[in-house]
């Protein structure tokens, strides 16, 4: 729900580019950190990016599915969580579902709710059974997701100021405020984040309490 | 979205067109020149002309047409706020958003749908980490082990009255039913997966197959059309087109 779906040739290049390069340091971090990892944890890795894009079928009405990353996040763990994010826009991305060259910043978005999904589980399971938790995890990190959703959007109207200029057909060129129009796009689609956040937490609540009722060694 | 991917499968799995036939690394020349013109061109006629192009490109790949237009319409609906948002006034603004992106869209399923997966992730492995590039390959042949499984769940939820399709709370709760037997499955699976690659004889590498790199004079076809949109980009710049 906090994808950033937004197509290729919208955003600054030097915000995309500066995406990719962020995302190329965050995975070899990742792989630096998990490189003594046995083999089954690549093969866990690919089977729950996998079930996250299958999760991608549920719909939340007409403009929105949900993206299951907070659980994710909480199994794997935040480095693997990462990475699943990447593998998983990546998949779109070829698909056309969501830009190649926003490929970094659709990684980093959804990579900071994965990311982060983990260590909030930890800190809210010191009070909340698993299911609760998982609840407030997930808005937790969809909110840091959102975070970083909105982050991208003031780098893009600070990078671009004049926003989208283009000679019109009659010789005047027009020009888009980009400011302006930031403020608009995060208007329309609050709603959106705000019902894609509730959703989510039901789903991981529910996914969690099933986990911690019949295999409770697979929950941290 | 998960009978797309299936569908673009068979696509690349099955086509015998020059496409097809055209290694990986070409087609991805194709591609970034592609993205080069989506990324600096201003003029939507010019990237009108882009998008009939890719069209023929399909039409020559026998992919189907129209569901390959409707997969790469799909992310506008998704980007239709963004397109809302940035509107001035203009007819040019939003047809040049909406032409970027069915650009960028249809250069990426022609890509696909004409490259069978090993080949489509072999050279990205080359190049990434271990974690990444395995992964890559490994989701994407996970995801068909699960796809049934998966639509199989959502019918018994529909038929049950368990999904009505309108994102109400039930449904999710619903839903998070059902996704939690997946990841038990997921968790089997991956299980599995792992020992069948310690039988096999797993040297820590998963994808070693060659034919990305395999030129030959089919090759010059997607090289060509990448020279070309290039030269276009290159002489729209001179003309004052660009951004």
């Amino acid at each position: 729900m906090t994808h950033l779906h937004i197509a290729d040739g919208v955003l600054p290049v030097p915000l995309w580019l500066g995406g990719l390069l962020v995302m190329a340091g965050l995975v070899g971090f990742v792989a630096w950190r998990h490189r003594n990892d046995r083999a089954d944890r690549l093969t866990l890795l690919a089977s729950l990016a996998a079930l996250m894009l299958a999760a991608m079928a549920v719909p939340l009405g007409p403009l929105g599915h949900l993206s299951f990353a907070p659980v994710v996040g909480i199994l794997l763990g935040s480095g693997l969580g990462f990475l699943a994010a990447v593998v998983v826009n990546a998949i779109l991305a070829f698909l056309g579902h969501g830009g190649i060259t926003v490929l970094g910043l659709n990684a980093l978005v959804l990579g900071a709710a994965t990311a982060s999904a983990r260590p909030f589980h930890r800190l809210a399971r010191t009070r909340l059974e698993p299911g609760p938790a998982a609840a407030v995890a997930s808005i937790a990190a969809g909110l840091v997701s959102v975070a970083a959703l909105w982050a991208v959007l003031a780098c893009a109207s600070a990078l671009e100021p004049a926003g989208i200029a283009h000679a019109a057909t009659d010789g005047h060129a027009h020009e888009a405020d980009a400011l302006g129009s930031t403020g608009r796009f995060l208007a329309f689609a609050s709603p959106f984040w705000l019902l894609g956040l509730a959703a989510e937490a039901i789903v991981a609540a529910s996914v969690v309490g099933f986990l911690a009722r019949v295999r409770p060694e697979l929950l941290p | 979205m998960n009978s797309d991917v299936a569908l673009v499968d068979t696509w690349a799995a099955s086509g015998r067109s020059p496409f097809h036939r055209a290694s990986a690394l070409s087609k991805m020349a194709f591609l970034a020149a592609i993205l080069f013109a989506v990324v600096t061109v201003q003029d939507p006629v010019a990237l009108g002309a882009v998008a009939l192009l890719l069209v023929l490109c399909l039409a020559v790949a026998r992919v189907p047409v129209g569901p390959a237009l409707l997969l790469a319409l799909y992310p506008l609906l998704f980007s239709s706020l963004f397109v809302l948002s940035r509107w001035d006034g203009t007819w040019q603004t939003p047809a040049t958003l909406v032409l970027r992106a069915l650009d960028g869209s249809l250069a990426a399923v022609l890509l696909v749908a004409t490259t069978p997966y090993p080949d489509l992730f072999a050279p990205i492995a080359r190049v990434t980490p271990r974690l990444l590039g395995d992964g890559l390959f490994l989701t994407y042949r996970a995801f068909f082990g699960l796809l049934h499984r998966a639509e199989r769940t959502w019918t018994a939820l529909r038929l049950r009255g368990g999904l009505s399709g309108r994102g109400l709370p039930k449904d999710l709760r619903h839903a998070g039913d059902g996704l939690g037997q997946l990841v038990l499955h997921s968790y089997d699976r991956s299980r599995r997966l792992y020992e069948v690659m310690q039988i096999r004889g797993h040297s820590g590498r998963v994808c070693g197959c060659r034919h990305w790199a395999h030129f030959t004079a089919i090759d010059f076809l997607p090289l060509a059309l990448a020279v070309v949109v290039v030269a276009g980009v290159v002489v729209l710049t001179r003309n004052g087109g660009l951004r």
